[in-house]
């Protein structure tokens, strides 16, 4: 990310989610199991890896040595084939007690309301308002539906400059019409 | 009065005059089955030929009461628009700033939004604002901004008494948003101001009777209003009827409330306006209103589920249903669904609007009560 690049190219540019991701506790209800992720703090799932390369040969070999590691580690989840059957946004949209309401829009702009224990959502960091992915797994063992938290982007300070700027310039002239309405 | 309301698609309330004019306080849009935004507001004054609008009014800038507004805007004809004195420029940027960053943080920035639409219907008041200025005609588009105890005429008979928002309740916004950024204008905290509490409220005075409207006013700001509102409107408070505040909540109804604004002897109908993602209203508060009313009227089922439609009942939807508690409609035969397959069908628009419809006569006798489904009488 540069200093000047757009707002919108600067969330256009998330890589794609990986689905196999490590499982940190899973729930089953009738032949359905829920899976959900933590985070770590650095806000990647704990089999996430994402190489960095800072020009030091050092750190660059052992880094290439962690990605060999990586790959040629059996995957947690891996062991079993599983298909994604469908993908919805999810919205905590608020809580009720130990009850959070959540929304669940479909690919295709379905809405779907429902409920879930709110202390669930917030051990992944998903707070009232939060979006969050979900997901339906088809595994050997049932469906699964996947839950996990979107991951924030940082703001950076150009970013937060144009956004007001934008606003400025788009309402630009009301601050004088609401002086006339007082 | 015409009162609409879906499950979580917000509340919007159309008013007629004895003299023929229309308007409109807030908005509410609903998709149908196909995805297709539907306009029920727009679409029931269009069906009655209305091209004017004495006001439109935005109560607060919630989601639910201002999605719509831009479409009546742009189609009709709007002498004044309204809105609460505590949403000055500079609070409004704020708003729209906060939600933006969160969408940003998200990744949702910019897809047509509810906060896009904020931003829109702003946008297009100063486009408004700007052809009057430069027509300079009399009786040109004007805006207003509404505080408690602020009187506006309608008409000779009509007048309407602004109840809110309160000037602590405004001073709080102003305080609150004013330190919820840090120096590089980013959120510097999580911003916990109730926006409610700036939400107009109004009491509509009629020769004969009056209506309340309480937006999303709740309790602890009624607690400030009620004594606040001038003397010169007292002993002509009482209503006839009343939209019950913030969709039956549990701070939409207190004692103050209806020591002041409520009939004796269970004269009052009330109207209230649910709102699903927040379980409201509430079924104590609907036992609540009934001890007190002469009849109450729901815009929908409370707590009714959207129907869209798990269907086909595939593995998937049914591990979503399950998960989530949401309720598993009747699975469709295979002939049915070929048949709607085949044939589009689409389920009636606005299924999930209700409408409760509310006529006086001159001497404030309700001459005619109606609702239409999905909207009950509980």
């Amino acid at each position: 990310m540069t200093a000047s690049s757009t707002i919108e190219s600067d969330y256009t540019n998330i890589p794609p989610r990986r689905i196999d991701r490590f499982a940190t506790s899973t729930r089953t209800s009738g032949n359905v199991q829920t899976t959900t992720e933590t985070p770590n703090p650095a806000g990647e799932t704990e089999n996430s890896f994402v190489p960095t390369f800072n020009g030091d040969n050092d750190d660059r070999s052992e880094t290439m040595n962690e990605l060999t590691e990586a790959i040629e580690r059996p995957a947690d989840v891996a062991t079993f084939e599983h298909r994604v059957l469908e993908y919805f946004s999810g919205r905590l949209e608020s809580i009720d007690g130990n009850t959070a309401i959540v929304s669940l829009r479909s690919v295709s702009g379905e809405i779907f309301e429902g409920e879930y224990p709110v202390s669930r959502l917030l051990e992944l960091g998903i707070q009232d308002g939060d979006p969050f992915d979900c997901e339906t797994v088809e595994t050997p063992n049932g469906v699964e539906v996947r839950i996990s938290p979107r991951r924030r982007l940082p703001l950076t300070v150009e970013m937060l400059s144009r956004m007001s700027a934008e606003l400025d310039e788009s309402l630009s002239g009301l601050e004088q019409a609401f002086g006339q309405a007082r | 009065m015409h009162v609409f309301g879906g499950p979580r698609d917000g509340e919007g309330i159309v008013l007629r005059f004895p003299d023929g004019s229309f308007a409109v306080i807030d908005s509410c849009v609903s998709k149908d089955s196909n995805g297709d935004t539907e306009y029920p507001i727009l679409r029931f004054l269009n069906d009655r030929n209305v091209k004017k609008l004495r006001f439109v009014c935005l109560t607060h800038p919630h989601a639910d009461h201002y999605r719509g507004l831009v479409k009546i805007l742009r189609s009709l004809e709007v002498q004044e628009f309204w809105q609460s004195q505590a949403l000055t420029f500079s609070q409004l940027k704020s708003i729209i700033n906060l939600r933006r960053q969160r969408d940003l943080e998200f990744g949702d920035y910019p897809k047509g939004d509810d906060n896009d639409e904020l931003h829109l219907l702003y946008e297009l008041l100063k486009e408004k604002l700007e052809a009057a200025n430069r027509q300079r005609r009399k009786n040109g588009f004007q805006f207003q901004l509404i505080g408690i105890n602020r009187l506006l005429s309608i008409h000779s008979s009509v007048d309407v008494v602004a109840l809110a928002p309160h000037g602590n309740e405004v001073m709080n916004l102003e305080y609150q948003l004013g330190s919820a950024f840090d120096e590089d204008g980013r959120i510097k905290s999580k911003f916990d101001q109730n926006i409610n509490s700036i939400s107009c409220a109004f009491l509509i005075r009629l020769p004969a009777f009056n209506v309340m409207l309480g937006g999303d006013v709740e309790s602890r700001s009624w607690k400030l209003i009620v004594p606040a509102i001038d003397p010169a409107y007292a002993g002509r408070l009482q209503s006839s009827l009343f939209k019950v505040c913030h969709h039956g909540s549990d701070g939409a109804y207190c004692k103050e409330l209806e020591d002041t604004f409520v009939l004796p002897d269970r004269r009052t109908d009330f109207v209230v306006t649910g709102y699903y993602p927040s379980k409201l209203p509430r079924p104590e508060m609907i036992d609540c209103l009934k001890a007190a009313a002469k009849s109450v009227s729901l815009t929908h089922r409370s707590h009714i589920r959207l129907e869209s439609d798990l269907r086909p009942l595939n593995s998937s939807r049914e591990a979503l249903a399950r998960e989530f508690g949401i309720a598993i409609p009747v699975q469709q035969s295979a002939s049915r669904e070929a048949i709607s397959e085949t044939f589009q069908v689409r389920r009636p628009a606005v299924a999930n609007f209700g409408r409760c419809s509310f006529h006086f006569d001159g001497k404030g006798n309700l001459v005619s009560h109606d609702v239409s489904d999905p909207a009950m009488l509980v």
